[in-house]
């Protein structure tokens, strides 16, 4: 995908986060999840070829960095729920190097490694502020967009 | 339990397995029952279909203890021993059509997650038995969670190597990493269907399973429509049983009878089923246009079997399930959970909470064994997790008994 589709991509992971904290009941909010598991599928339909296989799991990446983002918002547990969004996203990413391997094609192993360097240092912080709180949002589109 | 449904269950799946067998006399497919034939993949269908059916209980059960969602004990004692009976019918059906399942299968890593949900389920009843040691029962309480936080992600790993390794040697079409993503969610859904079919017999109605499950029949269709659209590729009669029927639960006479309730998780075992069917044959519905009375004999017994070995369990070791926590028939919105107390959660600075207390030996130790058997083996993909899944388990499981063995020597040197 071109960089300008990616940061779209990534806008897209934004407003789904914003609206996701703004619902309240379990039924609201796994409706929105839906609604942005559908958008985020048919985007990547409309700006991405299909036949491209490291396409396959776009959409999936762009919901776990739309939990990802989600988590800073969280009241309870948010450091828990935070490492176990970015770990739902290593894992997506992990099956998707491993796939793309599989095919004979080259797969961004430093995508993968600053994700998980990432969620390794969320298990450390002690109190998550609004600053580090951005920082971390910074910090996942920059891993988005430019690895 | 209502035993007396049980034996009625066992007894008709007994009676339709003689007939299917009669009928396999009659339409000359008894011979593939016996010896099998190479032309037929119906028992690698049921082997792909019951190895889901034995993940899917324990990664249910660890993930919504992770999630700290509130369900019964017995539920979850439910969903592991379901597990459990899955694995026995897999392990049948392996060890009697061997020479028919050319599906790659890691089996060491199968084992070893067979091993660890053995171990979750025995800690889980150790837990339950009061009537013991109840300080044996607070220890074996305590590693419950850290457990379950290193059986999720073996579960996980262990999933996605044998979707990726069936892809590559089986079907090319598979290949990528939708399938991985694909099949896990698919067992999560199973997993859910099979309750609601599990606590029926129990006389237990949870409506947040029952929510669950319809909310995640949605997630499960996109993910379908995506394959679809992706690989040009779907069993569209699975999606039929799979997606569309549960949308019935919205129908709320639907929702509150025990048939129609029971008949819908029904059909989401069947769309699984043939689900299951199109990826090992390539050919849609072929369980339905394709009928011989050997398939049917093959799942009664598996079905069958299944029923005989878990119902078996259950009422061996009904005292663990039927507890002081118990909460017989038909529940109604209002009282969903409502007997389960709520823990508040007190917070912990970074790796000081008591899961991270406990979980922190053993995982080094379990890392350190898997980074070795992969330098050694040069197998960095197959089994490293998983033994160090396995050595961390151990490690968490024997934590208990040393507390106590150690404690009890305290008291006795304090008391001399």
């Amino acid at each position: 995908m071109s960089m300008f589709a990616n940061a779209v991509a990534c806008l897209l992971c934004l407003i789904f986060a914003f609206v996701l904290c703004l619902q309240k009941g379990m039924l609201r909010i796994t409706l929105l999840m839906l609604i942005a598991v559908m958008t985020s599928c048919l985007y990547t339909s409309f700006a991405g070829n299909l036949a491209i296989p490291a396409l396959e799991s776009y959409p999936f990446r762009m919901v776990a960095l739309t939990f990802c983002v989600y988590t800073t918002r969280l009241r309870e547990n948010r450091r828990r729920y935070m490492v176990l969004a970015q770990t739902f996203w290593l894992w997506v990413e992990l099956v998707g190097c491993v796939s793309l391997l599989q095919v004979g094609e080259e797969a961004p192993w430093i995508r993968l490694a600053a994700i998980a360097e990432i969620a390794l240092g969320c298990c450390f912080m002690a109190k998550i502020s609004r600053e580090i709180e951005f920082g971390l949002i910074v910090l996942w589109m920059a891993v988005w967009m430019f690895f | 339990m209502n035993s007396k449904v049980v034996t009625i269950v066992f007894i008709g799946l007994c009676l339709l397995l003689l007939l299917s067998v009669g009928g396999s006399f009659w339409d000359g497919t008894f011979d593939l029952l016996l010896h099998g034939s190479p032309v037929s993949k119906f028992p690698e269908t049921l082997f792909v279909f019951w190895l889901g059916m034995s993940q899917a209980g324990v990664l249910l059960s660890v993930f919504l203890l992770i999630m700290n969602v509130k369900i019964h004990r017995r539920t979850s004692l439910l969903l592991e021993l379901s597990s459990l009976c899955g694995l026995l019918v897999s392990g049948a059906f392996a060890l009697f059509y061997s020479e028919q399942i050319s599906v790659n299968v890691n089996f060491y890593g199968i084992g070893i997650v067979g091993f660890i949900s053995l171990l979750f389920f025995t800690t889980h009843l150790a837990s339950a038995d009061s009537t013991e040691s109840l300080a044996l029962c607070n220890e074996m309480l305590k590693i419950r969670r850290p457990l379950a936080w290193i059986i999720l992600p073996t579960m996980f790993w262990v999933d996605s190597i044998l979707c990726l390794d069936f892809a590559s040697a089986h079907d090319p079409v598979w290949q990528g990493a939708l399938f991985p993503l694909y099949v896990v969610s698919g067992i999560f859904y199973l997993g859910l269907a099979l309750l609601v079919v599990l606590l029926s017999f129990e006389n237990y109605y949870n409506r947040r399973t029952e929510r669950f499950l319809m909310l995640c029949s949605w997630f499960i269709s996109v993910l379908f429509l995506w394959m679809l659209l992706v690989k040009g590729e779907g069993c569209i009669s699975s999606f039929v049983f799979a997606c569309v029927v549960p949308q019935f639960l919205f129908v709320k006479a639907v929702r509150e009878n025990l048939w129609s309730r029971l008949m819908v998780a029904l059909c989401i075992l069947f769309g699984f089923l043939l689900k299951c069917d199109f990826v090992v044959c390539h050919r849609e519905s072929r369980l339905i246009l394709d009928f011989k009375f050997a398939d049917a004999s093959l799942l009664f017994a598996g079905a069958a079997l299944f029923v005989a070995a878990f119902f078996g369990v259950r009422l061996l070791l009904s005292r663990f399930f039927e507890n002081d926590e118990i909460l017989m028939g038909e529940v109604n919105e209002n009282d969903d959970d409502a007997d389960i107390e709520e823990k508040k959660d007190v917070y912990c600075s970074p790796f000081s909470a008591p899961e991270f207390k406990v979980v922190r030996l053993p995982v080094l130790c379990g890392i350190l064994v898997g980074v070795a058997h992969g330098y050694f083996t040069s197998d960095w993909a197959g089994l490293v997790e998983p033994v160090a899944a396995y050595v961390s388990c151990v490690l968490v499981c024997l934590q208990p008994f040393v507390h106590l063995g150690l404690s009890k020597k305290y008291r006795e040197g304090k008391n001399k």
